[in-house]
């Protein structure tokens, strides 16, 4: 051998191959052989060099194939393969050498076209064919197959991969199974038949193969099947792929089925035949064949031979209609078999042959139905219906469908014993029908079985004979008719019905949609008609029917409504409605909608404003159709918009204004009442009055002049609402209301203004402005009322609703009612609790009634000077409501009279008797036991629960709640619920992946490792983003499998495209990582997930990624802050970790930049009177100065006190003390005072405008007193950032520089107190003056980022205390009336005032300044 | 001791028994300092009982009490004693503090942050084991007897910086806080001092509950017992409610108009007035 060569190789293929000892072990092979297996190396070593490495390490293997030609072609393939798919080329060296000792190169050739193939939708499984490869040809030569047999089945799979790879992956195996199985009990001849049956299947596709390497071996090794008949079933089957591979594979998968079934039945011999059978029909359809072979094998056993081919022969005759009627025949035949017989079959298989050519559809329905008709109404049954379908279908193929559908439950009632005899006169009649028209004979038919119950044939004709009337002309009327006759004919009679049909006959002439409307709507009326007898309802229908002639509309709208309004008026107010109705009927539409809304009408203003509104409308329609259309269409909303300002019986006054005006005034009749509920809620009633009076004397002389007086501004109208009286409003009450409260409750509520008096526990709703009185103390009253009311609910258990705190009940009423307690967004817990009752307006409203009733009795206890008020409070609201024996609804009447009488100061009007009288003393004396102590809400949702059963169990009538619903004012506050996190965080996922319209459809990629990586690479700019987006995408079409099983799916390109836009984004935040930033950035910083998705759908998708981005890093928690010069360090409290955090916080100290003087002097000029004043206080603060100090040596004056004891002394001989005079003499006070101002972002406005302003007034008195103090501000962002402004050092004297700086002061950032509180006691600690006070003024709780909640409250409060530890002393001015939960606890170490009004700081900064040093 | 002292300290015992209806276990704790010869802190907001305390205890206690209320030209020597000038002799007169170091006596110091900061001078020595008064004018150091008690009070709800308490004198004392009695104890104080029906007392007392909720609203000081005890007489004599009220609980509270507002609606929620 050349040694040049084997060193050449030798370094081709790297040191790591020790040649000469492979050269001696392969030496047995002859010297010749290794030297060209070499040769054959070096060459592919120009390829490439791990593969012919590989290549010479299993050179042992190639030695053992008898020819070297292999050996070369295997190393052709390999370097071929290396262009195309490097891995597999390594396969075929590695395996192939194995596998060359069993096979021939064909078939390894076959086995790489295999891996190949499958490689381009699978790398991974590409492999796994090369590893089981040697697997299956191992196995299957070990039972004996020849070499050829892993060639033939490879092929197979090969053939089908690009059909379905994962079905080419798995053939293989499935078949070497099979094969070995037949090798080991029948031998080669049957392996051979099968392979030749996949081979002739093959072209069928992936589920043929697979179908028949799993279940059609069981036909060749089923013993007791001749080989004729497994000739057969091939033949059958071989015909059925030709036509329908899927049915095929059904067939073929079903055969040991089948086998199994027929040998149970002990009929096996039948399979030639049926298949024989089969396989004429296969010709015809493959699915036929395949429907045939089930049916039969199902029906096996039940049919002779003979029976078999005289089924085919019929399925023959149909199957020229269609075959899916043929198909759906042979389904059912076996069934129909026995139920009709020979004979009754043929008949069908006819029958069917006629409706199929008309439609197949119907034939293909008909036969699915047959089978059920024939049980349940009988062979007879069938007959007829069959008949009928045949006439049917021709006319009309839809009626057919429909009969269709009805006919199981027809024949069913049909073939009743007491119906049989009626069977036929009843097709009889709907074939006659069915001339005229299909679907009124169908109608007819389908509701025989009920005419015939309720009045046997005749009725049956009688009926048939109206819709044959009504049909003629329109058959929907018709079918409309028959599908309420029953019930018409049971409660009227069938003279009622054709006075009915007649009312129709009339109305479908001119309103055919109303003549079909007509008769469900009179089954409704027929349905609610309690209490109205037969007579009178015939009675009333004559009278309606009258009106159909001039208006049909009107006629439907008054049946409809007919049995509300009985339910709600008496029979002489039915008339008088009645009345206005046709009244008011030449209006057209106009009266129509009148009649709409009659029940809304009714009930909010009773019969006189309906009574008002109809003459209202038939006065001005002639002149302003369109205008008196929208007055009415909007008077349910008007109405609504009264109860909503609790002023519901002001309605009624200004309907009555619009009928006496409307006769001269028409347009400003509707602009009055149009503009009714603003003109009440802005003047009050007796405003609304007197300014209603002078409009309606202008609009008689200049109508255009009053509307445009009502349409201005209200304010506006000057003149006419003299005399109205002006209220009160919100904004003066609220100072003294909240002191109040604050004394009643012990804690700050936040008084605002709502549109209904509310609480939530921290805040009190109350109207804006109150002027029902025309002296400010009934007004003054009713606020006090009101505010008292709700701070009652938050003293006395009126909030905090909790079901937990009522279980059993909550069982009860969960058992009761059968309805689930779910939440439901913008509800609350009470809402929800409510929701459980089927009425849950009535039982809110009972609540509500009794947790009224109990809090008033709650103050009448406490507050005994109260009561009167209370009465005087509940008087008005009861006057303001519609009286309740004018409610129509009976449960909202009863409610109101219960209201009233739990109500102090209101009397039950109404002389009581009867049920009604019963049910409110029975409330009444349930509500009495909320009169104990320490009742709470929950007490009064017993009585309500029990109250509400006992109503409900009385009176049926829906409730109409006493109340215009308004849901509770928002929390401002926005709470953090799970759904709006899940919901922003989707919403963001998928705007990462630029896609904001939908979910991506297509499969998830899973993630892989480097993915990972290069995602923590990423860098902040866009531009790196883009560059690994690209890398990314890439890889992404490169080599990376996809998919972690064998997928039936095509190529995996075209889903990928689809996150290829920016796919690692949508990787770094998957959902769970987005929405938990999303809560802590909540958490952290009270940013909402509604906020951050509005903010982050603006941007592009990168933007947006590095916004999230950088709230993440936000959230990140670093460590302590290195020196940095001229910069301070301090630490930082950490309430959880219970330690201090060194080094945490930065301040940086800067001297503010001075701004425009011009603020001194407008703040001098509107304090002017201000500023005198407290000059002069502060000069006489000056006492030390102007002190004389006793016991000096030398004075102007002779000290007296010591002149006594000098004389005394001097007596008493001993040493008299010295220094007897005084001297007046000049002191300093031995202050400092630091005032430390909160310049955060959040007192923009109002809060730093006073603070500079408060600045300047403490200034000018301190200047007066000469305490050294110091001006310092703060703000900042983030705690390596805390900025601390020196407005006026204490060495600095105040003049235009500091006043400068003052002006400047302006809002920044966040706040973060405690370190600035720190720097401020650093400063000061640095002073000489015995007494050092620290004044803080902030506007609320500390924030900054990372910086907020309980940790600032604590740090700030360590800062406080720490100052206190240094002689220190503090005071917190603040003016967050919210603060009550966290001030005291924050400032516990400090003295405090929360200053209601920001206003008061510049006035009483002073006053607090001179308590707090003198 | 002498006749003279004697006829001096008669003067001063509490003769007849002072009402006081105890809050807590204050009595308990009084007793018990005055038998460890232990000096007593009473602190608490204005009108809570303090003085009567003291009063009541000297009664029980059979000791002579001493009441020195303190304002700011309160010297040393006003409460040791000091010489005078009678004719042409120089005379001794003992102050509080000396009559009560020599007969054993209770010293009540009201107020004591008042004082001028001399006066702790010559306390100390007495309110730690020394027991002992030095009086430089006559050359004389006084031990007390073991019946001998100091009391001092002090008003910690003032808001100066200027008046607070050195902790180093505050640390001497044994510290009793009174504050404003509970509800039903409040009541029964004020139907008794004032002699009114329990409802009017009751009324009273709930409304002043509330208006204590004030402190830190603008209202310095709570409505004290004392003055509702004023109030509850007044409302028993011929003035009328309304005016009864405002000039007890209302015009001395504040000169915030709102603020007297709030309190008014307060009271009507009480009174019908």
């Amino acid at each position: 051998m050349n040694k040049d060569f084997l060193e050449i190789l030798n370094g081709c293929l790297g040191a790591d191959l020790d040649l000469n000892n492979l050269k001696e072990e392969l030496g047995i092979h002859g010297e010749e052989r290794v030297e060209e297996l070499f040769a054959t190396a070096a060459m592919v070593a120009d390829y490439d060099v791990t593969l012919a490495r590989e290549f010479v390490r299993h050179a042992s293997f190639f030695m053992r194939s008898p020819t070297q030609d292999v050996t070369v072609k295997l190393a052709a393939l390999a370097c071929a393969i290396l262009q195309r798919q490097p891995a597999i080329a390594l396969h075929v060296v590695r395996e192939g050498a194995r596998l060359l000792a069993r096979v021939d190169f064909d078939t390894l050739r076959v086995v790489e076209g295999l891996s190949e193939a499958i490689s381009l939708y699978s790398i991974n499984y590409a492999h796994r064919v090369w590893e089981e490869a040697e697997r299956i040809v191992e196995d299957l030569v070990e039972h004996g197959a020849t070499g050829r047999t892993p060639e033939r089945i490879y092929r197979l799979a090969l053939s089908i991969v690009q059909d379905d790879w994962g079905e080419a992956f798995a053939l293989p195996g499935k078949m070497t199974k099979s094969v070995i199985n037949l090798l080991d009990t029948l031998g080669e001849e049957q392996v051979e038949t099968l392979l030749s049956l996949g081979e002739a299947f093959s072209s069928a596709g992936a589920e043929v193969l697979d179908a028949l390497a799993s279940s059609g071996v069981s036909l060749i090794t089923h013993p007791n099947v001749t080989p004729e008949d497994r000739e057969k079933v091939w033949q059958t089957i071989s015909e059925i792929v030709r036509r329908s591979p899927k049915s095929a594979s059904e067939v073929l998968r079903s055969l040991p089925h089948c086998l199994s079934l027929l040998e149970e039945k002990n009929c096996l011999g039948l399979l030639g035949v049926i298949f024989e059978q089969a396989l004429r029909l296969s010709a015809k359809s493959g699915r036929l064949g395949e429907g045939f072979i089930r049916a039969m094998v199902e029906g096996g056993g039940e049919l002779t031979e003979e029976d078999m081919v005289y089924l085919a022969t019929l399925t023959e005759s149909i199957a020229p209609s269609g075959y899916l009627p043929a198909i759906a025949f042979v389904d059912v035949s076996v069934s129909l078999w026995q139920s009709l017989g020979r004979e009754g079959l043929a008949q069908a298989a006819f029958a069917l042959a006629g409706i199929s050519r008309i439609s197949p559809e119907v034939g293909v329905h008909f036969m699915k139905v047959s089978p059920g008709i024939c049980e349940k109404g009988g062979s007879r049954s069938w007959s007829l219906i069959s008949r009928f379908i045949s006439e049917v279908t021709a006319l009309d193929r839809a009626a057919a469908m429909r009969f269709l559908e009805k006919s199981l439950v027809l024949a069913e009632e049909l073939a009743r014993e007491e119906n049989i005899a009626w069977q036929e006169t009843a097709f009889d009649l709907g074939r006659e029908l069915a001339i005229i028209n299909a679907r009124v004979a169908v109608a007819f038919l389908e509701h025989s079985p009920s005419f015939l119950k309720v009045g046997g044939v005749s009725v049956l004709s009688e009926i048939a004979a109206i819709a044959r009337h009504l049909g003629k002309e329109n058959w929907s009327t018709a079918v409309a008719m028959l599908s309420s006759a029953s019930d018409l004919v049971e409660q009227m009679g069938i003279k009622g019905l054709s006075l009915l049909a007649e009312m129709a006959h009339r109305l479908q002439t001119n309103y055919s949609y109303g003549s079909i409307s007509l008769w469900a709507k009179v089954v409704e009326l027929l349905e609610h008609r309690d209490g109205i007898e037969r007579a009178e309802l015939m009675d009333l229908l004559t009278q309606v029917g009258k009106l159909a002639e001039t208006n049909g509309r009107l006629v439907l709208s008054l049946i409809e409504l007919l049995p509300k309004l009985i339910g709600m008026l008496s029979r002489e107010e039915l008339t008088e409605v009645m009345e206005v109705i046709s009244g008011a009927a030449i209006t057209g539409n106009a009266g129509k909608r009148l009649i709409d809304l009659s029940p809304v009408i009714l009930e909010s203003m009773g019969l006189e404003g309906f009574k008002l509104l109809g003459g209202l409308v038939k006065s001005i329609y002639p002149s302003l159709p369109d205008e008196t259309l929208s007055l009415i269409e909007n008077t349910p909303h008007t109405l609504g918009r009264y109860e909503a300002i609790d002023e519901g019986s002001a309605a009624l006054l200004v309907y009555r204004r619009g009928v006496e005006v409307c006769g001269k005034a028409p347009r400003f009749a509707v602009a009055l009442i149009e503009k009714g509920p603003d003109l009440i809620s802005s003047l009050g009633v007796v405003g609304f009055e007197i300014v209603s009076s002078h409009l309606i004397r202008i609009a008689c002389l200049d109508e255009k002049e009053a509307i445009s007086a009502i349409s201005r501004d209200i304010k506006a109208m000057g003149l006419f609402a003299q005399g109205v009286p002006e209220g009160i409003t919100i904004k003066e009450v609220k100072p003294v209301l909240g002191v109040y409260l604050k004394a009643l409750l012990g804690k700050r509520v936040e008084i605002l203004e709502g549109r209904k008096t509310f609480t939530d526990g921290e805040r009190i709703y109350l109207p804006g402005r109150i002027r029902d009185y025309v002296d400010e103390q009934s007004n003054f009253r009713l606020y006090k009322v009101m505010a008292t009311l709700e701070e009652a609910k938050i003293e006395y258990g009126g909030i905090g609703f909790s079901v937990g705190k009522l279980r059993e009940l909550l069982d009860y009423v969960l058992k009761k009612h059968g309805k689930s307690l779910s939440m439901e967004k913008g509800r609350d817990v009470l809402g929800n609790f409510c929701a459980l009752f089927p009425e849950p307006a009535l039982i809110r409203d009972l609540v509500e009634i009794m947790e009224r009733f109990r809090i008033e009795r709650v103050l009448f206890r406490e507050y005994p000077g109260l009561r009167r008020d209370i009465g005087f409070y509940n008087q008005h609201q009861a006057k303001k409501k519609v009286p309740p024996n004018r409610i129509l609804n009976m449960k909202h009447r009863l409610v109101e009279l219960i209201a009233h009488g739990l109500m102090e100061g209101v009397a039950v009007g109404e002389e009581l008797s009867g049920p009604l009288r019963e049910i409110c003393e029975r409330s009444w004396a349930k509500a009495r036991l909320l009169e104990a102590k320490g009742t709470d809400i929950h007490d009064a949702v017993r009585v309500a629960v029990s109250v509400y059963e006992d109503i409900t169990a009385e009176i049926k009538d829906p409730y109409r709640s006493r109340h215009f619903r308004s849901t509770a004012p928002t929390d401002r506050r926005p709470s953090l619920d799970m759904d709006s996190l899940a919901r922003a965080s989707q919403a963001l996922e998928r705007h990462l992946k630029g896609m904001p319209g939908g979910t991506p459809s297509g499969m998830r990629v899973e993630r892989e490792g480097g993915e990972r990586e290069s995602s923590a690479r990423y860098d902040r700019s866009p531009s790196g983003l883009s560059r690994i987006g690209q890398k990314e995408g890439r890889s992404d079409t490169g080599k990376t499998m996809r998919g972690d099983g064998p997928g039936r799916r095509g190529p995996v390109g075209k889903d990928s495209l689809a996150f290829n836009a920016h796919p690692p984004l949508r990787d770094v935040y998957p959902p769970e990582k987005i929405e938990r930033i999303l809560k802590s950035v909540y958490r952290d910083h009270g940013l909402t997930p509604e906020e951050v998705e509005r903010r982050v759908t603006m941007m592009m998708p990168y933007e947006a990624f590095l916004f999230l981005r950088s709230l993440e890093y936000s959230l990140e928690k670093d460590t302590e802050l290195m020196a940095e010069p001229g910069t301070f360090l301090y630490p930082e409290w950490d309430a959880d970790m219970h330690e201090y955090r060194a080094n945490w916080v930065r301040v940086r100290e800067q001297t503010l930049q001075g701004g425009s003087i011009n603020c001194y002097r407008d703040v001098m000029e509107k304090y002017r009177g201000l500023v005198k004043k407290i000059r002069r206080e502060f000069q006489l603060l000056r006492p030390d100065s102007l002190k004389k100090r006793k016991h000096e040596r030398e004075g102007t004056e002779i000290d007296l006190d010591r002149m006594v004891e000098y004389l005394i002394d001097c007596r008493l001989k001993i040493t008299p003390p010295e220094g007897n005079y005084i001297m007046p003499h000049r002191l300093r006070r031995d202050i400092a005072v630091s005032f430390l101002l909160d310049m955060s972002r959040s007192t923009k406005g109002s809060v730093i405008e006073r603070e500079k302003e408060a600045c300047f007034i403490i200034s000018e008195a301190l200047h007066e007193v000469g305490d050294s103090f110091g001006i310092f501000g703060f703000s900042g962002d983030r705690r390596d950032n805390v900025e601390f402004y020196i407005i006026k050092s204490f060495d600095e004297p105040y003049g235009e520089q500091i006043k400068e700086r003052i002006s400047a002061i302006t809002d920044h950032y966040e706040n973060r107190d405690g370190a600035a509180i720190r720097h401020a006691v650093h400063m000061l600690k640095k002073r000489r003056e015995r007494t050092k006070i620290l004044i803080l003024i902030s506007d609320g709780k500390p924030v900054d980022k990372e910086y907020n909640g309980s940790y600032a409250v604590e740090d700030t409060r360590m800062a406080l205390k720490e100052a206190f530890r240094d002689g220190i002393k503090s005071f917190c001015i603040t003016v967050d009336k919210k603060g009550a939960e966290y001030l005291p606890r924050m400032y516990s170490s400090s003295r405090w005032v929360v200053m209601d009004d920001i206003s008061q700081l510049p006035e009483r900064i002073t006053g607090i300044y001179r308590m707090l040093t003198t | 001791m002498s006749q003279a002292l004697d006829d001096v300290l008669k003067n001063f015992e509490v003769r007849e028994e002072p009402f006081y209806l105890p809050q807590g276990n204050e009595i308990e704790l009084f007793d018990a300092a005055y038998h460890e010869r232990l000096p007593v802190l009473l602190t608490g907001p204005t009108g809570t009982g303090k003085t009567r305390l003291v009063e009541y205890m000297a009664w029980k206690l059979k000791r002579p009490l001493f009441t020195v209320a303190c304002h700011e030209d309160l010297s040393a020597s006003d409460l040791t004693g000091r010489y005078i000038i009678k004719g042409d002799e120089v005379i001794w007169i003992d102050g509080p503090l000396l009559m009560a170091v020599k007969g054993g006596g209770i010293i009540y110091l009201d107020e004591i942050v008042e004082a001028r900061k001399d006066v702790t001078v010559v306390i100390h020595p007495l309110t730690d084991h020394r027991r002992y008064l030095p009086v430089e004018k006559l050359g004389c150091l006084y031990r007390a007897p073991d019946e001998f008690m100091m009391v001092m009070s002090y008003n910690p709800h003032y808001q100066s910086v200027l008046k607070e308490l050195k902790p180093s004198t505050r640390q001497r004392f044994i510290t009793i806080h009174l504050d404003w009695p509970e509800e039903g104890l409040e009541v029964s104080i004020i139907e008794r001092e004032a002699s009114v029906d329990i409802d009017t007392a009751r009324n009273l007392v709930r409304a002043a509950n509330r208006i204590r909720n004030l402190v830190h609203e603008g209202l310095e000081e709570g409505v004290s017992t004392r003055e509702l005890v004023y109030a509850g007489k007044l409302i028993k004599s011929s003035v009328p409610l309304g005016e009864a009220l405002r000039a007890t609980l209302i015009e001395p509270l504040t000169q915030d108009g709102d603020l007297k507002r709030a309190i008014e609606e307060v009271l009507k929620n009480y009174f019908n007035f």
